[in-house]
């Protein structure tokens, strides 16, 4: 049987330099319309854009159709792309935009209709327990509370760990009104916390460790 | 602003950030279908206004033309350039929201099309039906493997995606594969010729009858065989230096059944090790493994018994005690399963097979109760023998978990910062940084 293997060509295909494109590669072959700059850019960016809408969020659905949502409007207008080399920061500030219009829209429904759902978000961290999972869900409670933008700046800065400059550029304000924005949104989230004997007892007890 | 004022919410967010769950391949290749749907959904909505004015010119043209000269021309049958969409049917499902294919039967789905062609998703298989015109249609396999048998049309054009890959094909008859999870494509070529175009290739690469292609993204490996895929693994490892995990390697270990690249011509012409149960069952001479790609999974298990699992386990050749391990898996028969790759490990033990075993076993492992420090142990063996093979990304991020959940944070934390330092865009990535930075 060995003997008989060695006798079948093999032909290895050097994958060159393209064998990971650069993102100005991907950028230049989404704006060409190539076939395969779709799934490639997807592939690359999909987890980050859905990491940023998962915490944005918290809920699992939310974030896998804002991620849908970005990449169906990124792609349909990728032809508006002017620098390829700036793929990466196209498709963040894309994907923020996205997140604050449906915290906007959201909000304006909560005003309307008292919650989105009805409910409170279902928040969903598959890797933590039960109190953990509860836990989560109030805290998205809380951030329900903040306004689009406020929450958003907050969402930037501590889940996504942007400096205060990435903010302002993200969200596309000054710097002086994201600072606003993060004194204002951290005093009220810890005030809210702090009147949640629940939550406030879990992240006392989280910080006073195991 | 005061780092004062900011320090408030860290604790909190540090701990959000540390729950929170990162994109799942399963979540990622569904979302990618989900969005080149709609996007081929705008295309053809842009696209039919005009096609309806240039059908309905063609159409009073050719009325008036066989009016004109009594030729019965519109008597013959439909072509691709007749704006008439061909119409399908599934068999053994259905087709659910957004094109999904939805299978019903332990063989898979089957979607006919009315010109012939035939797409069978295999048992196990997940697909995606996209455009259907006049001209053919565009099929999406997000996991698993299908059999594809278009119909030679002039004018036809068929497309299948396979994850980032984009398979062009015209009369032609082939089985595509991918694991969304190890992202490799594998092509069987049985008839005819396609092209594939994606990211690893240089440009197109064309694979004709009798060809196999193998891809492996995350290797960045393209390889190209004659002779279809009916050579186990461990021959385009040996040929090419791959290390275990190269793209030719890992069908028979996807986390699907994989497509029918059963060893069984060459095993039938190869060595004379154990004639008696080296997979020649006596019916019409198919081995276990063509009949694992076939989805008959309890017939390899009911075939195994009636000839006895130890008899098996300590006689049957290599492809087949991995089939046998491949369906126990499938079929959720873990204590089969483990002592079958166990026999692989002991029978075969400088085989890629072997090594894959060693991940696949802590995969059983981590499904027993209690089952955690065994997995890990399995884990660490595979990283330590195939240390750049196809599984050693998951196999890191299953350590790093399993980890969690049996030895806490600190040698989680350790664990982590490996998985970064090897795979900071692997898909257990974000996972690592919330560990990394939980407190």
């Amino acid at each position: 049987m060995t003997n008989e293997r060695r006798n079948i060509p093999l032909y290895v295909l050097p994958s060159g330099a393209r064998g990971q494109p650069t993102d100005t590669d991907l950028a230049r072959a989404l704006i060409a319309g190539e076939p395969w700059a779709v799934p490639a850019t997807w592939n690359r960016f999909a987890p980050s854009v859905y990491g940023i809408a998962h915490r944005a969020f918290g809920r699992t659905t939310d974030a896998e159709d804002i991620t849908q949502e970005v990449f169906y409007r990124l792609f349909a207008r990728a032809h508006t792309l002017k620098e390829p080399s700036a793929l990466r920061s196209f498709v963040v500030s894309f994907a923020i935009r996205i997140v604050k219009w449906e915290l906007r829209r959201r909000r304006v429904r909560r005003f309307v209709l008292l919650a989105d759902s009805g409910e409170l978000p279902d928040a969903t961290a598959p890797a933590v327990d039960t109190e953990s999972r509860q836990v989560l869900q109030r805290f998205y409670g809380v951030l329900d509370r903040l306004g689009a933008r406020d929450r958003l700046v907050f969402s930037l800065r501590y889940l996504e760990c942007m400096t205060l400059e990435e903010v302002a550029a993200a969200m596309e304000v000054s710097l002086s009104t994201v600072k606003r924005s993060i004194a204002h949104s951290g005093q009220r989230i810890s005030a809210w916390i702090a009147g949640d004997p629940d939550l406030a007892a879990f992240f006392e007890s989280r910080r006073a460790g195991p | 602003m005061t780092r004062g004022a900011e320090q408030a919410p860290d604790g909190v967010a540090a701990w959000v950030r540390a729950a929170s769950a990162p994109m799942t391949a399963a979540q990622q290749q569904a979302g990618l279908q989900a969005v080149t749907f709609r996007l081929e959904q705008d295309r053809r909505r842009r696209v039919q206004p005009g096609r309806r004015l240039l059908v309905a010119l063609a159409c009073a043209g050719a009325v008036a033309g066989a009016v004109a000269l009594g030729l019965p021309r519109l008597a013959r049958g439909p072509g691709p350039s007749d704006a008439q969409p061909l119409t399908f049917v599934v068999e053994g499902g259905a087709i659910g929201d957004g094109g999904y294919v939805l299978s019903e039967t332990p063989s898979g789905a089957r979607v006919r099309f009315s010109e012939g062609t035939e797409v069978h998703l295999l048992p196990g298989a997940r697909g995606r039906l996209g455009r259907v015109d006049a001209t053919g249609a565009r099929f999406a396999i997000e996991q698993g493997a299908a059999e594809v048998s278009v119909t030679p049309r002039p004018g036809a054009r068929w497309l299948v995606d396979a994850g980032p890959f984009l398979i062009t094909v015209r009369g032609t008859v082939f089985t595509a594969a991918w694991d969304a999870g190890g992202e490799r494509l594998d092509i069987d070529m049985k008839k005819g010729r396609v092209s594939v175009t994606g990211p690893v290739a240089e440009g197109e690469v064309s694979v004709r009858a009798g060809q196999h292609l193998a891809v492996n993204v995350p290797r960045k490996e393209v390889v190209l065989r004659e002779g279809e895929a009916r050579v186990p693994a461990s021959d385009g490892v040996t040929s090419s230096g791959d290390d275990g995990g190269g793209a030719s390697g890992w069908a028979a270990r996807g986390t699907s059944p994989p497509p029918a690249h059963a060893p069984v011509e060459r095993d039938r012409g190869g060595s004379s090790a154990e004639p008696g149960v080296r997979g020649r069952l006596g019916d019409r001479g198919r081995s276990w493994t063509a009949w694992l790609a076939a989805g008959e999974l309890d017939r390899v298990l009911a075939d195994a018994e009636r000839r006895g699992v130890g008899t098996v386990l300590a006689q049957a050749p290599e492809a087949e005690l991995a089939a046998l391990a491949d369906a126990a898996r499938y079929r959720r028969r873990g204590e089969l399963a483990r002592r079958a790759l166990l026999a692989e490990r002991a029978r075969f033990p400088r085989s890629s097979r072997a090594r894959d075993a060693a991940f696949l076993l802590g995969r059983i492992e981590e499904d027993r109760s209690g089952g955690g420090p065994r997995a890990l142990e399995w884990y660490d063996r595979y990283l330590e023998e195939a240390p750049t093979g196809a599984f050693a990304s998951e196999a890191l991020g299953r350590k790093m978990t399993a980890t969690d959940r049996t030895r806490g944070v600190e040698p989680t934390r350790a664990v982590a910062r490996e998985y970064l330092r090897r795979f900071p865009e692997g898909s257990y990535a974000n996972a690592a940084r919330a560990f990394v930075e939980r407190p």
